[in-house]
């Protein structure tokens, strides 16, 4: 073991100063064989050491993708938290539709992660049932399991005029493949009564984060998951346990997870409390459920590298919807006037991203893009006056109107909300 | 033994026999379909942060004035984060009226924002707070306060937004009568179905 590590230190040392780095300070290119890096740090817990740099791949130092930790004051601000604490997905670098997991946006409370022990962690089923249950993560994943891809939403992923990115527009947003046991295998393990309408979902977090789940959707594709493409859920997304509710908004996901109840009607936690009443408009507001068709074009779009020249490209962008499968993806390289439909990549998953791409030669002309999602529900997407009017009672849950981008002459790409 | 009395016997004994697998079966009981899992033991079933319902469901015994609050507002040094009047913030700021009358109708509040008054009058239920306090305050050390400093620390936030008096006994069936000016800000969604965008009210 100790020859081990000097032999490392040695190679790291020796490739340093071969490559003329100094060890000291290390770059980019150290960095990626520092050990342990790529890995999440745990508060408190013991930091990832690489034995071998064989152990944990690593990106190449080239390229600098990573999440937009969300610093502004406005932003962390958010939750109305100052120890909110965020982090958006790099959509305007990602491809193809799985969001690797240490690229996931982070939206939480406190300013940390949980640090759980996966062995003292238990998941408690209570509340209306005929028999209240505690489950061992062991013994969960000995249970039938089920490994679906969906995406993730924030509710705060609403894009609006101020904004100028693509990523500060919709970075809030995320879909990876989940596996774990489906709570309804729970929920009839423990016999749920008569009379439970709701169930309550509760987080081991520091805020005491819980949601209400209507018991049909509970029973339905809600999954208690453990792995998340492929690996243990990372802490920053929930490990050991989170729910994966789909379609539903980014809150009803909970993290961290070590309680469901089965209840006859909703118990309102602080946050959902105060989200569903209607301060301004002095009405009640209703739960917002499933989300609707959304999509965004990825490329061209605002925040990139300006477009080197006319000619030749290809239109790329995501579409989803919480109702279902996207159904087609049309696209508008004029502003709105002409659309064309776009073609997806692969199948249509349902409640997950979806890739969807156009050929375009660009004449160098001052232009807008949009693009419009239709999904097997039929529901379209809104342009940004028919969202506006649909959610004229209440501060829009999800934002999902059309995102223009203008491109002017000089190959910038601007927010055109 | 006559057939009819071995039959009795036998059904007494068939009986008997259910009775002590019933029994067995309750105290230690598992899932119905994979027997996995255990029954959980009183301590667990209840968890200490466990969510209260809005009718009180869940709260423990215990009591506390707002008086008494005012002094655990400052042995614990709420005053810290959310202000020495509990008005000033960086952490929500308890005092103040509610948000339908701090924006104007039509304009669309940030409902995250930390505006006078998100922390208290805007609860549509009274149990919640005594829950969040108790689920997660002081942040970071949860689990610090016993219940009568929570109710204590209740009844002065209520106090505080002229909801109830100084000295008015705060337990959990007065926490379940008060009538918080925003309740009917709260409306329980009626059924829904999947498919369904939301769960309207109106």
């Amino acid at each position: 073991m100790g020859a081990r590590r000097a032999g490392r230190r040695r190679f790291l040392k020796e490739g340093a100063t071969l490559a003329g780095l100094a060890v000291a300070a290390p770059a980019v290119g150290a960095q990626t064989l520092v050990p342990g890096s790529g890995r999440a740090h745990v508060p408190g817990g013991p930091h990832g050491q690489a034995e071998h740099p064989l152990e944990f791949g690593e990106r190449s130092r080239f390229v600098r993708t990573r999440r937009i930790p969300i610093t502004q004051v406005g932003h962390a601000d958010m939750h109305g938290d100052p120890n909110g604490y965020d982090a958006l997905t790099p959509i305007d670098e990602l491809t193809g539709t799985i969001t690797p997991a240490d690229l996931h946006y982070v939206s939480q409370h406190q300013n940390a992660p949980e640090d759980i022990d996966p062995r003292k962690h238990r998941l408690l089923i209570s509340g209306m049932v005929d028999r209240p249950l505690v489950f061992t993560l062991d013994e969960l994943k000995r249970l039938p399991s089920v490994s679906r891809i969906h995406y993730i939403e924030c509710i705060a992923n609403r894009p609006n005029a101020r904004e100028q990115t693509l990523n500060d527009l919709h970075g809030m947003v995320a879909c990876s493949e989940w596996t774990g046991v489906l709570l309804s295998v729970l929920l009839k393990e423990a016999g749920v009564q008569d009379g439970a309408t709701w169930v309550l979902g509760e987080s081991a977090d520091k805020v005491g984060l819980g949601t209400n789940i209507p018991l049909p959707k509970a029973m339905d594709d809600v999954i208690v998951a453990y792995a998340q493409n492929g690996e243990p859920v990372r802490p920053h997304q929930g490990f050991p346990l989170r729910l994966v509710v789909p379609g539903f908004e980014g809150k009803y996901h909970v993290k961290w997870l070590k309680q469901v109840r089965a209840l006859d009607r909703p118990y309102p936690t602080y946050w959902e409390q105060s989200h569903f009443t209607n301060y301004p408009r002095r009405e009640p507001l209703s739960y917002y459920l499933e989300q609707g068709p959304k999509s965004v074009i990825t490329f061209p779009a605002a925040g990139r590298e300006p477009l080197p020249d006319r000619g030749f490209y290809m239109i790329s962008g995501l579409a989803w919807s919480g109702c279902g499968a996207v159904s087609r993806v049309e696209v508008s390289t004029d502003g709105g006037q002409t659309w064309k439909d776009a073609e997806i990549e692969g199948p249509a998953l349902r409640v997950a991203f979806t890739r969807f791409q156009l050929p375009w030669t660009w004449d160098g002309q001052e232009t807008v893009l949009l693009s419009r999602c239709t999904d097997d529900q039929g529901q379209v997407q809104p342009t940004a006056e028919e969202h506006s009017a649909f959610w004229a009672h209440a501060r829009p849950p999800h934002g999902n109107p059309i995102q223009p981008w203008r491109i002017t002459s000089d190959g910038r790409v601007h927010n055109a909300l | 033994m006559t057939g009819a009395s071995t039959m009795r016997c036998s059904l007494g004994l068939l009986l008997a026999a259910t009775l002590v697998l019933v029994c067995a079966g309750e105290a230690a009981a598992q899932g119905a379909n994979y027997g996995l899992g255990r029954t959980p033991t009183d301590e667990e079933l209840h968890p200490w942060d466990e969510a209260i319902g809005p009718m009180g469901e869940g709260l423990p015994p215990g009591s506390g004035t707002a008086e008494q609050g005012a002094v655990v507002f400052q042995r614990r040094r709420c005053g810290e984060c959310h202000g020495p009047t509990g008005a000033e913030g960086p952490a929500p700021r308890f005092v103040g009226p509610l948000a339908r009358e701090t924006y104007p109708a039509g304009t669309a509040g940030h409902a995250g924002q930390n505006f006078p008054g998100r922390g208290i009058s805007n609860f549509p239920f009274a149990p919640l707070i005594w829950s969040f306090i108790n689920k997660a305050m002081p942040l970071n050390q949860r689990g610090y306060l016993t219940h009568d400093e929570i109710y204590s620390l209740t009844a002065y936030l209520l106090y505080l937004n002229g909801i109830v008096g100084e000295t008015d006994l705060i337990d959990a069936r007065a926490l379940r009568e008060i009538e918080m000016p925003n309740r009917d800000g709260y409306v329980p969604p009626p059924p829904w179905k999947p498919g369904m965008r939301q769960a309207e009210v109106k």
